[in-house]
């Protein structure tokens, strides 16, 4: 009897694994449209608000939320109370103390990183253009996550529950 | 005394933050007496860090000013670059008009000027890019400041004359001009009444305004009109809020003229005022020597500024007599 609970136990660990690898290649498409939602609601904030930094980042967050949300949130925050920093050094700063809680590749992060380079520092034009060119990329690498997540989020999950029922029959 | 340091910390506290990390050690040795006497902070690539005090120019070093440029602090592209950031708050896009008038102003009526590289699209300055240098401004409300002009300022039935003020630049015509109109519009010595002041001011440098809100002191009857061309804001003013005295600053373009003969066939009074040094530079230029000829201003008054101090040079009428030299004769 406590073989086979054990048994059960066993194939519902492997599955929820397999669950929870699937659920990180789901996040991880979600973080990157919420970072793209973001840079298009900066991008009118630029085009048409022709608000400040900090109004524009903050409105930016409120539109993306998820953890890049809370990132613009944190940079806006600190552009406002002015520590002697420019956006671009507040930003980094803040993306090296939260890149492990961000559900993201190591690849993504130099978007991240490439989005603080010269922020606010040019002509409206310049940042539209930076802007429109960070969206392209986002959206290529957005699509590509989501066909990750559909065909391995599956063979996780197979691969979870497989591997249980045969550690389980093995057991048994 | 503790009137002057709780100014200096007002101004202190609002500099302060514009300053990058890099400045705000040097910066905080300066003493209450040169935030007191502090007149502009220049900031160029690859040179030293430029204070002009109402002594004389020196030098920003890690220990505060300095006369020995060797020990200067060097600001570097990147330092001046992260200044503009924090100056623009890091929103350069939003500031594009500014960057074409060539400054932007800040909180408190502090004027930072620009220059770089200038963008031209279809034969007009579109932008500056690469901006390689930087001149911050102080504004500041300075009581009595006019008091060196001001028996010249009232006609003999104690109204104010049509006067325009004229100096070099950085001769302190903008913190005179704030000074009267304050005068006027609380019925400060020698006005016998108040005036309801209409404040043409194009670019905020007058009252300080920030989103339109004056910071400095511009009197209790005064209605300003900011961040437009000074002759639109001039006609807006006479036509919606009937000022009794029309105030502006450097004025000199074609387009001025219509607004101020305007201003004078309404039975309005003008103080305005102008770059030069001397009449015969003013009578030169093509617009303002014309409205001088004119008559237009009852009062021509030129003064310049020596040791921290304004003085006049000349006082004349509107027939371009020398009042000055014929009271001093007298």
């Amino acid at each position: 009897m406590l073989k086979l609970l054990g048994a059960v136990l066993v194939v519902f660990a492997c599955g929820s694994l397999g669950r929870l690898v699937e659920m990180g290649l789901n996040a991880r498409k979600q973080e990157l449209r919420a970072f793209r939602y973001a840079i298009s609601a900066l991008e009118t904030e630029i085009a048409y608000g022709l608000n400040p930094l900090p109004q524009a980042l903050l409105r930016a967050s409120e539109e993306a939320g998820g953890g890049v949300g809370k990132l613009l949130g944190q940079t806006s925050a600190a552009l406002s109370v002015s520590t002697g920093e420019n956006a671009a050094q507040i930003w980094q700063h803040k993306l090296q103390k939260n890149i492990t809680k961000l559900p993201l590749a190591s690849e993504d992060f130099a978007l991240l990183h490439k989005f603080g380079m010269g922020l606010g520092e040019s002509d409206g034009e310049d940042q539209l253009r930076r802007l429109k060119l960070l969206n392209l990329e986002l959206k290529a690498r957005e699509d590509k996550a989501a066909e990750m997540a559909a065909q391995m989020g599956k063979i996780w999950q197979s691969l979870g529950w497989g591997t249980g029922i045969i550690l389980a029959l093995l057991w048994l | 005394m503790a009137q002057h340091t709780s100014g200096t910390e007002k101004l202190s506290g609002q500099i302060m933050p514009y300053m990058i990390t890099e400045l705000r050690g040097p910066m905080s040795h300066l003493t209450p007496l040169n935030w007191q006497s502090l007149e502009e902070i220049r900031f160029r690539v690859n040179q030293p860090c430029a204070v002009r005090l109402n002594e004389g120019s020196f030098w920003l070093g890690a220990n505060g000013i300095t006369r020995n440029k060797q020990a200067g602090l060097i600001i570097s592209p990147n330092m001046l670059s992260r200044l503009v950031s924090l100056f623009s708050q890091s929103s350069l896009y939003a500031l594009e008009d500014e960057l074409r008038q060539g400054y932007i102003t800040l909180a408190g009526g502090h004027r930072l000027g620009l220059v770089g590289q200038g963008v031209m699209v279809g034969g007009s300055l579109k932008t500056v890019k690469n901006i390689s240098g930087l001149n911050l401004r102080l504004a500041r409300a300075v009581e009595g400041a006019a008091d060196f002009l001001i028996p010249y300022l009232v006609l003999a039935d104690a109204s104010p004359a049509q006067t325009l003020l004229i100096s070099p630049p950085g001769g302190g015509k903008t913190t005179v001009l704030r000074d009267i109109v304050r005068k006027l519009s609380n019925a400060e010595p020698p006005f016998l009444k108040g005036y309801d002041v209409g404040l043409a001011d194009e670019r905020s440098e007058i009252s300080g305004a920030v989103n339109g809100l004056p910071q400095l002191d511009v009197g209790g009857r005064t209605d300003t009109f900011c961040g437009c061309k000074k002759s639109e804001s001039m006609m807006l003013l006479i036509r919606s809020m009937s000022p009794q005295v029309l105030a502006t600053d450097e004025i000199g373009r074609a387009e001025d003229v219509y607004a101020l003969q305007e201003a004078l066939n309404t039975g309005i009074k003008v103080i305005a005022t102008a770059h030069g040094a001397g009449l015969a530079e003013l009578l030169a230029r093509p617009v303002l020597g014309e409205l001088i000829e004119k008559g237009f201003f009852q009062r021509l008054i030129i003064f310049k500024r020596i040791g921290g101090k304004s003085v006049l040079t000349a006082v004349y009428d509107e027939k371009c007599r020398n009042i000055m030299e014929a009271k001093a004769n007298a």
